[in-house]
């Protein structure tokens, strides 16, 4: 499991698991799911004018064990598209601790970054809601910039409640400098 | 008439190269070896990966419901038909 391999430190406390927004997910599945459809979309399109396409009639007559087999490899295919969007979602994630964030980036299978920012490093956390939808389901882009490099800026899209985890993260963090206020030896542990 | 749907069949040039049969167990190898080599990337990836035990296994039920079907389907329509 990831927890295991991302080795929290002693004492180190999860404060919050953060993945993206449902509706980010429920539209990619939805669409994916049309698309798996499709050999039964054709049907009923079929069904619908069955005179303009007779010639397809006649053709799918004479190999319907085909059409059915092509059918059963496309719906296949498309779900196999559709577990790798669900894994894709599901495997991505921000984890922000007392002491850090981990951002977890799955792009592709073969593809993923795990990037771990210190929370006495931070120096700003914004978060951005913009249009009809994200407003009203209350999503939105949080953006983090840290001490050091641009390249330590980092920005996810479409989580929830990004007022919330801007709050979590700013406690998090004031509680962090206060911790090291009071005992500087505890820098970097 | 006929004729001219004989010609529109998109499987008729096909068929003269390889039986409906033939066709049918080269689609069938395909997807399974696709599926196979699927299964196992995201088997592997929710192991390492996921960070809850009953998401992880709601998921593989899922996967195994809707896709094993699938497949015995196609070895039916391969093998049988």
């Amino acid at each position: 499991m990831l927890f295991d391999k991302i080795e929290l430190e002693a004492d180190e406390q999860v404060l919050k698991t953060v993945r993206k927004h449902w509706f980010v997910i429920g539209v990619e599945l939805l669409s994916a799911l049309f698309f798996a459809l499709m050999p039964v979309w054709l049907i009923i399109a079929l069904a619908i004018f069955p005179t303009t396409f007779s010639f397809v009639w006649v053709i799918l007559d004479t190999n319907f064990s085909l059409y059915v087999l092509g059918s059963a490899a496309w719906v296949l295919l498309a779900l196999l598209a559709t577990f790798a969007i669900w894994t894709h979602y599901y495997l991505d994630l921000w984890v922000v601790t007392d002491r850090r964030i981990i951002l977890v980036d799955q792009i592709t299978f073969f593809s993923r970054n795990v990037s771990v920012f210190r929370l006495e490093r931070m120096q700003d956390i914004e978060f951005k809601v913009s249009g009809i939808i994200p407003t009203l389901l209350n999503f939105g882009t949080v953006k983090a910039q840290t001490a050091g490099a641009h390249e330590s800026n980092f920005t996810s899209t479409g989580l929830p409640d990004p007022r919330g985890l801007q709050s979590v993260i700013q406690q998090a963090m004031d509680k962090r400098l206060n911790t090291l206020h009071a005992m500087p030896d505890q820098v970097n542990h | 008439m006929e004729e001219q749907i004989a010609n529109m069949d998109p499987f008729s040039g096909m068929t003269d190269l390889m039986s409906v049969g033939e066709v049918s167990l080269l689609v069938f190898y395909l997807v399974l070896a696709i599926y196979v080599i699927f299964t196992g990337i995201f088997y592997y990836h929710w192991q390492a990966y996921s960070t809850d035990k009953r998401a992880t296994y709601l998921t593989y039920v899922t996967y195994a419901v809707t896709t094993v079907p699938l497949v015995l389907m196609m070895a039916v329509i391969t093998f049988i038909l």
